[in-house]
């Protein structure tokens, strides 16, 4: 895989963003992630830089109002103009009503559906209205991949091995393979060495 | 090593540090709206997903099936404060991934799919964020988590959105307490946005004198940031109770040293001690111990009693069910037994996994770990060690 950044370097790491309820996956050198100032897992060789959030937003700390902060359930209303009617996500189908009854989002999706009433919730709630901290790590390709499409890439490595008659190299791969596939109930403890 | 035994940097104060970091994963409604099927799928996904990943996840972590342990046993874990109250009660799909020494953990099932959490002894915030960003960091190279860049860690209440992070530490304030300066110093610092619960009852009333205070707020405000003003702000507090200790201690010496002689005249020979009578002698003891009217004695021996004088635990350790009178019983035993010991042989270790079977609970799934293993096998040091 070719870094998406310069076109010619190995790409070693994949940068999974959010924004708006669109999820973007992006697969970059390790000198491209440098450049662009990602962070990397340790001994990924890339020095610590910039995190996202601290190169988009402020760094400036919100005001924040005397008292103690309860999750009594419930956010407090916040006048909101008569006769909008009630936004609902469409993917868990909480209502933005219900959220302020019951103080919990219903999943990721809601901070979409809901964006434009947020402001004002974590104004109150939080003081602040943007995130200023970590995001997601850039992750090492091959980890990122999930189990069962890993399985598929190391079988299909296997049999490429296994016909270059690279036998040491198919052996390991097995053995990965192996551990993947444990089937459930069985313990590890059980293996065969 | 045992994060809740040893004493750690400012520990006349500051009892233990903790760092804890709520995800969620991507493709799931959160667990307030997940169907008993996505619950389990969800557990399932990240306990296989961690276990069967490269490295040492087998080696040096257990997986607890909290579903299959009895409510009391759950509540032991919750009063060695390695779950939540609200995990130890009823619920499903609830496991908990803890390291072998007790003080980096997983919990699955809370108000957030993953919750986190590492704990050091005395003040140590730095530490025990290091520990907790490295198990994230880990998780996030192996399962899709939530994740936005204007609101940050996407969490089921917006008391957790953006860091996710609940940095706090359990503080020991008897000179304050004493000084009834407790409820302005407790409203002071909610002012600076910092939330302070009593660790047993109330606010101004805590019994044992013990206080978790943590930062309030997680959106708007760095991680570093956050952990830096939150020590900024307790290094004053730790001033603040030393001040009032050695106050109080000048005015009247003599009924300081009664106080804490009582304590442990109690301690070393009551037949009969409830709990909350333990937690307020143990207050006296350490008071004590950090005047320097205890020689002879160990925090590390104080840290240790008092991580096992809950109700559950001491059940848990005499392994059957008890009423209040055998518990209070069997708790005088336990104290007396431990404070007579040479501080030098009070049992410190809090590898769960020295002396597991081979091949019985590491990456175990859940299904697989029958529920009298559990009893004995679980990362609860006491049990065990009381015992002998």
């Amino acid at each position: 895989m070719i870094c998406e950044h310069c076109g010619e370097r190995e790409a070693t790491l994949q940068l999974t963003r959010t924004s708006q309820g669109k999820t973007t996956v992006q697969r970059l050198c390790a000198d491209c992630a440098g450049e662009l100032g990602i962070a990397a897992p340790a001994g990924s060789g890339i020095p610590f830089g910039a995190w996202f959030g601290q190169s988009l937003f402020g760094g400036s700390k919100p005001d924040i109002g005397s008292g103690t902060l309860h999750n009594a359930g419930g956010i407090p209303s916040f006048g909101v103009p008569g006769g909008r009617h009630d936004t609902v996500c469409p993917k868990c189908g909480l209502s933005f009503e219900a959220f302020r009854k019951s103080g919990l989002f219903g999943c990721a999706e809601c901070y979409t559906a809901f964006a434009d009433r947020l402001d004002a919730v974590f104004r109150r709630i939080q003081g602040g209205t943007r995130h200023v901290g970590r995001t997601l790590e850039a992750v090492p390709v091959h980890r990122a991949e999930a189990p069962a499409e890993r399985l598929a890439t190391l079988r299909a490595e296997l049999k490429r091995a296994v016909s270059e008659e690279a036998y040491e190299r198919a052996a390991k791969l097995r053995d990965e393979i192996k551990r993947l596939e444990l089937p459930a109930g069985s313990a590890p403890g059980k293996e065969q060495p | 090593m045992s994060w809740y035994i040893d004493a750690g940097p400012e520990s006349d104060v500051i009892v233990s540090s903790r760092a804890r970091l709520a995800r969620n994963l991507r493709d799931y409604p959160f667990p307030n709206r997940l169907d008993s099927r996505q619950a389990q799928e969800v557990a399932r996904r990240v306990t296989d997903t961690f276990f069967n990943d490269e490295g040492d996840a087998r080696q040096d972590y257990l997986l607890v099936d909290l579903d299959a342990m009895t409510v009391e046993d759950r509540q032991a874990l919750a009063e060695k404060r390695l779950i939540s109250d609200d995990l130890a009660r009823e619920g499903t799909n609830r496991r908990l991934i803890i390291r072998r020494d007790e003080a980096v953990s997983v919990m699955i099932g809370e108000e957030d799919h993953l919750r986190i959490q590492s704990m050091t002894a005395g003040f140590a915030l730095d530490d025990a964020f290091r520990a907790a960003t490295d198990m994230d960091r880990r998780l996030q190279g192996i399962l899709p988590i939530a994740c936005d860049e204007r609101f940050g860690f996407l969490t089921a209440c917006p008391t957790n959105t953006g860091t996710g992070l609940r940095a706090s530490v359990m503080a020991h304030l008897p000179g304050l307490a004493d000084g009834n300066r407790i409820r302005e110093t407790v409203s002071g610092m909610g002012k600076m946005g910092f939330a302070v619960r009593g660790l047993y009852g109330e606010h101004s009333k805590s019994k044992g004198n013990l206080f978790q205070i943590s930062n309030q707020l997680t959106l708007g405000i760095s991680e570093d940031d956050l952990i830096a003003d939150l020590q900024g702000m307790l290094r004053q507090l730790m001033e603040q109770e030393r001040e009032a200790r050695q106050g109080t201690f000048r005015r009247d010496p003599a009924r300081v040293r009664d106080k804490v002689a009582r304590a442990l005249g109690a301690m070393r020979y009551a037949y009969l001690l409830p709990a909350e009578e333990a937690l307020a002698h143990l207050s006296d003891l350490r008071l004590g111990l950090s005047l320097g009217l205890l020689p002879g004695y160990r925090l590390e021996t104080l840290n240790r009693i008092m991580a096992a004088i809950g109700p559950a635990s001491v059940q848990k350790a005499a392994g059957h069910v008890m009423n209040a009178d055998e518990r209070d019983q069997a708790r005088a035993e336990m104290v007396r037994r431990l404070l007579r010991m040479p501080p030098d042989q009070v049992p410190r270790s809090a590898d769960a996994g020295a002396d597991q079977p081979d091949g019985a609970r590491t990456g175990d799934k859940p299904e697989d770990t029958p529920l009298k293993d559990q009893e004995s096998d679980t990362p609860d040091v006491d049990g065990r060690q009381i015992d002998t």
